[in-house]
């Protein structure tokens, strides 16, 4: 993080602390904007709990809509803070006003200044100024509160103020227009749709005094508000040994509890998931997001994997990503089997798991990779697991030929009971349909403002925000849905 | 701070502290509009603030800034005018 001269204040997320240099400028005034819905109060309230919690920072709430019975409720489910006992110990102040007349403004006015000296608060939320700029007869005096009392006043005690403002739906503007000038900072939040599911992010506008690493940036309102931040892979030195879920009944389970929940209990056992990759996915992001909680817990389980990895990676690069599972090189060897052409088997000697194939001559090799699965499961007692790059087949075999190739083994696959896991990289317009088609599951990972997103096509699903974590010891996929 | 305008403000408000505040008020709504006039009373100290011309003075720049001065000069105009009005 690229550090600040000026004195900062926590936004209430980590995440989104780490893109602006550590938070907002302490003292500053920040205007929020968005339509209806997008998360503006969940987003102040959060600024509001997380001072009170985590950094004992008073916090006071100025709201024009909400009632406080209903606000503290709100606050009370998502972010587990008992408001009543705050405001008793003078750390979360909520002022209740209705929408009012002109002369009520300079009323609440006064009760916030005198509460922000009283608690001598460091946060302050006005929800809305849209609310109470509807209170004058003259558009410039509430500019002049804007300026005068808000970016003067309160900026003076220290205390940084988050400005609501209302975005009526199909609006161009984002306030009444000089708003966006006064204020030091200007954040817009958004909800729209990505690949026909809910995706909401926010744009950082203006942020004065700021090094902005990321202007747009994906959230969630998933126990409250949380900034999705750009996928970062973890790889841990000495891994610990990945725990493996036993599969339940009709199913193949993943080591990843949550991919599992999304999945029912795990893919279905006799069948075939496709899982389609999005533009600029990487290997990494891929392979730590589902092929390896799937591979890990099928060799945790004794069951064999049958691997046909993508063009441009050989065994080895697969090899490394999966000993971050814990797993000896040894223990891989003994249960992994990878499907090559001849040229990328590396050192020229004889390695076991590693099956050769000539890459012009599709049904002997597909006879080849045929006899590996019957040999698999002849020596461990289970059939494999069958990792299929589909864009491997189309390198070599060219379309027609490969979707026969894919379409033989996916019966194959099911006659076994197992699953076959086909990949698919961005390569022929349609081909993810036709792929689609053939199989019983259907996900897709995509990626947005740097973050990736896991979906089901079949069975659909919300987006869920990837991110890995390692708590365990080994790298595993955290999946929060999009909400 | 204009020496000047401060040595004005004196003037007035020895010769009568409630209309000295009274114009102080005034001026400050006419300027910045109820809300904001109210809310800065409050702030720089109430109504009793306003009967003194040298807290007044200084709380208004140090809120105000620069900006502070050209609210002076009008409230100064409007002191001379509210006294030629009351004059015999």
């Amino acid at each position: 993080m690229q550090r600040s001269s000026r004195e900062r204040i926590s936004t209430g997320d980590r995440n989104l602390d780490l893109l602006i240099q550590g938070g907002f400028p302490k003292g500053s005034l920040i205007l929020l904007a968005g339509n209806p819905g997008v998360g503006k109060t969940v987003f102040s309230a959060n600024f509001i709990c997380k001072g009170v919690r985590d950094f004992g920072e008073a916090g006071i709430y100025v709201s024009l809509a909400e009632d406080r019975n209903v606000f503290y409720h709100n606050i009370s489910s998502h972010f587990g803070i008992n408001c009543e006992e705050c405001a008793n110990k003078d750390m979360c102040i909520f002022l209740d006003y209705a929408t009012v007349k002109e002369e009520g403004v300079s009323a609440i006015l006064e009760s916030m200044l005198e509460e922000i000296m009283r608690v001598n608060a460091k946060r302050l939320v006005i929800d809305s100024f849209t609310a109470m700029a509807q209170a004058f007869k003259d558009p410039f005096e509430s500019r002049i509160v804007l300026h005068t009392i808000l970016g003067k006043i309160v900026r003076k005690t220290g205390c940084t103020t988050l400005l609501i403002c209302e975005t009526p739906f199909g609006a161009d503007m984002i306030s009444s227009g000089m708003e966006e000038f006064v204020a030091d900072g200007v954040i817009v939040l958004r909800a729209n749709k990505l690949e026909d599911r809910l995706f909401r992010d926010l744009e950082i506008k203006k942020l004065r005094g700021t090094f902005v690493r990321e202007r747009e940036i994906a959230f969630t309102l998933k126990g409250g508000f949380k900034v999705i931040p750009p996928f970062q892979p973890k790889f841990i030195e000495k891994p610990l040994k990945c725990k493996s879920i036993p599969n339940p009944p009709g199913k193949i389970a993943t080591a990843s509890p949550e991919l599992n929940c999304i999945l029912g209990g795990g893919f279905l056992a006799g069948s075939v998931a496709f899982l389609e990759i999005g533009d600029n996915i990487t290997l990494d992001q891929s392979h730590l997001s589902i092929l390896l909680p799937l591979q890990w817990n099928a060799i945790g389980n004794g069951q064999p994997v049958l691997s046909i990895p993508s063009p441009g990676f050989n065994h080895r690069l697969i090899l490394a990503h999966m000993m971050q599972g814990g797993f000896s090189e040894e223990e891989l060897k003994r249960l992994v089997r990878f499907v090559e052409p001849k040229y990328l088997g590396g050192t020229g000697e004889e390695e076991s798991h590693i099956i050769c194939i000539g890459g012009k001559n599709p049904d002997e090799d597909l006879e080849t990779i045929n006899n590996e699965i019957f040999r698999l499961k002849q020596e461990h007692g289970k059939p494999p697991l069958l990792i299929l790059s589909a864009n491997t087949f189309l390198f070599y075999y060219g379309v027609t030929c490969s979707l026969k190739m894919i379409s033989t083994l996916s019966t194959v696959m099911r006659e076994h009971n197992s699953l076959m896991l086909l990949l698919l990289r961005p390569s022929f317009e349609n081909l993810n349909r036709t792929l689609g088609a053939l199989s019983d599951t259907h996900l897709k990972i995509i990626r947005e403002h740097g973050a990736v997103f896991l979906y089901g096509v079949k069975p659909r699903t919300h987006l869920y925000a990837i991110e890995i974590d390692t708590p365990q010891g080994y790298p595993m996929p955290k999946l929060t849905p999009v909400v | 701070m204009d020496q000047y305008i401060f040595e004005g403000f004196k003037m007035y408000a020895n010769k009568n502290r409630q209309v000295f505040a009274k114009t102080i008020r005034h001026s400050l709504n006419e300027i910045l509009g109820g809300a904001a006039a109210e809310t800065l009373i409050y702030y720089i100290g109430g109504n009793k603030a306003l009967e003194d011309p040298d807290l007044i003075m200084r709380r208004l720049m140090d809120v105000l800034g620069a900006g502070a001065n050209a609210i002076f000069k009008y409230m100064l105009r409007e002191m001379e005018r509210s006294a030629q009005k009351h004059e015999p």
